[in-house]
């Protein structure tokens, strides 16, 4: 399976910041990075917390951390794909989503929506994360409906 | 020179444009950078040894001392201006600021490139871009902007825009495109509404005559101080507003508590920098005779119309299905076709926004021929970035409107 995926695998420029996230991914779980000094959630993983009345400068593992959070949230926009980027074409149509989660004020991560018919797609809609164990080194967290 | 602001202190005194095709078989983006610099040196009326400062605008800007060389100019030095499809704007604002701070006298700028070497889209990124770990695994990098598709769905389900309104835009922006000879979809004819909403779904909600063609071409232009601007062969067109915002990853953003910037998707940048543009004009929404804005899709000018004051937030798509946006119009909105009709032309990170400066430049002199648009004296320009990262506002004006 590892060498017919066809598709891009995550390319992290710099492993470490987001190291936790895909460790607890392959466990079927979703993790958020966490600054300690303010307490925000946020998303993507970064090595500075992006709050601008923080500005904590430290690393991940200092004063920036982890949290669990449920993996559930609301569907706040999609587009249904017909022309698919490279390595997609057998998945043509595909649905591109925008989720927000329920946790960290209600942050935002680019997915896939899967395991839904296109017609039964609507915006505000509950859904919650979905593991795809793409190859033995990468799981991707998706979303599907609840 | 003013203390405070770059308010009228340049002037674009020269362009060159090429016609935006598909294709450019057997030449190469420097060489298609190369005759659009010619003719816009020409166009001002000078040699290019009068030329004492390039700008390189796009992606390509950190090759700018290979495109001096090849253009073989003298003179001083050479720069990038990069901030993706808005680096047309941001480059009028460097070269307006080389020329007012006496850096140099003549800027030249230029933004082009074939599509037939390298670069060929649909691609995986290269480089610092976060998208290659959070967002190509999705298949989220396709020749269309996902995000702005996302933001069109949002749009509708916030304020009920409809399919039907953003067609009857691309419509307006045909009819314009017949009548301008650079326009990619010059002889393709007319279209109706209904064309547009039987035309297949790319990336839903778009529908394929919703997406701007990609083509190849080149545009440069020339600007000195407004003193100097005298002494050019046309009518000198003012640099009277400049804006630019880059609030960064506007899809991630949902951080209640961050002041400084709303959450909502179908809010652009644009918000701030036409208010920015505005501020230093001295002019608002409702002063300008026609409007240059990007418009990739037909949902992204609705967006940012809206952001810069000309309909209020979510009603952009009732706001074009009920005005006149030809040249004939009440209110002229991308009379050379636009990007949607005209084409939307992709070199290096595409700074696909150049043709909407040269034709705000044709129309503020009167040399649009048969869409010249009535008594044009002020113009807003605007230029968006992909996913709604940025955007940079010019408004432009003659003697007039100085």
């Amino acid at each position: 399976m590892t060498a017919q995926y066809p598709k891009p695998l995550p390319q992290p420029l710099n492993p470490a910041p987001s190291k936790e996230f895909w460790e607890a991914a392959q466990r079927h779980e979703l993790v958020m990075p966490r600054c300690t000094h303010c307490g925000r959630i946020f998303w993507y993983p970064r090595e500075q917390c992006p709050n601008p009345t923080c500005f904590s400068d430290a690393r991940l593992g200092k004063d920036l951390g982890w949290t669990s959070v449920s993996g559930k949230g609301v569907l706040y926009s999609y587009t249904v794909v017909h022309q698919p980027a490279v390595g997609f074409e057998s998945d043509s149509p595909y649905i591109v989503c925008l989720v927000e989660l329920e946790e960290g004020q209600g942050i935002r991560m680019m997915s896939n929506l899967v395991d839904c018919k296109v017609e039964d797609i609507k915006i505000g809609m509950k859904v919650e994360a979905s593991y795809d164990d793409v190859t033995e080194a990468w799981t991707l967290v998706k979303f599907r409906p609840v | 020179m003013a203390e405070e602001s770059l308010r009228g202190e340049a002037s674009i005194i020269g362009i060159g444009d090429l016609p935006r095709q598909r294709s450019w078989p057997g030449k190469s983006s420097l060489g298609l950078c190369a005759e659009a610099s010619k003719a816009a040196i020409e166009d001002a009326g000078l040699q290019k040894e009068h030329i004492d400062a390039l700008v390189c605008i796009g992606g390509a800007g950190e090759n700018a001392g290979s495109l001096k060389f090849y253009l073989g100019l003298g003179g001083n030095f050479a720069i990038g201006a990069t901030m993706g499809g808005t680096s047309p704007l941001v480059g009028l604002a460097v070269a307006s600021s080389l020329v007012a701070y006496g850096m140099a006298k003549y800027v030249l700028a230029v933004y082009g490139g074939g599509r037939d070497e390298g670069n060929p889209m649909p691609r995986l990124r290269q480089g610092w871009s976060l998208g290659q770990e959070f967002e190509d695994p999705y298949g989220v990098y396709t020749i269309e902007d996902l995000t702005l598709a996302m933001m069109y769905n949002r749009h509708m389900h916030e304020f009920g825009t409809t399919a039907e309104q953003m067609a009857a835009y691309a419509v307006n922006t045909r009819f314009n495109a017949l009548k301008n000879p650079l326009a990619v979809m010059a002889n393709e004819g007319a279209i109706t509404v209904q064309d547009v909403l039987n035309s297949p779904m790319v990336v839903e909600p778009l529908h394929s005559l919703e997406c701007a063609p990609l083509v190849g071409g080149a545009c440069a232009f020339v600007v000195s101080s407004a003193e100097n601007a005298d002494a050019a062969p046309h009518r000198p067109v003012y640099v009277i507003g400049l804006g630019a915002s880059t609030p960064g990853d506007t899809p991630y953003l949902k951080n209640e508590g961050i002041e400084y910037i709303d959450p909502r998707l179908t809010l652009t940048p644009t918000v701030w920098s036409a208010k920015d543009a505005c501020e230093m004009a001295g002019y608002s929404a409702r002063d300008m005779d026609l409007l240059q804005f990007h418009d990739r899709y037909p949902i992204l000018a609705a967006a940012s119309l809206e952001d810069a004051g000309f309909c209020k937030k979510g009603e952009g798509g009732a706001f074009l299905a009920a005005t006149d946006t030809t040249y004939k119009g009440t209110l002229p909105i991308n009379t050379d076709g636009g990007q949607l009709s005209g084409g939307r032309l992709d070199a290096i990170q595409g700074a696909s926004g150049a043709p909407h400066l040269m034709e705000a430049v044709r129309q503020l002199r009167g040399e649009a021929g048969e869409r010249q648009v009535e008594d044009a004296n002020l113009c807003m320009v605007n230029m968006a970035g992909d996913g709604l990262s940025k955007s940079s506002t010019a408004i432009l004006g003659t003697d007039e409107t100085l």
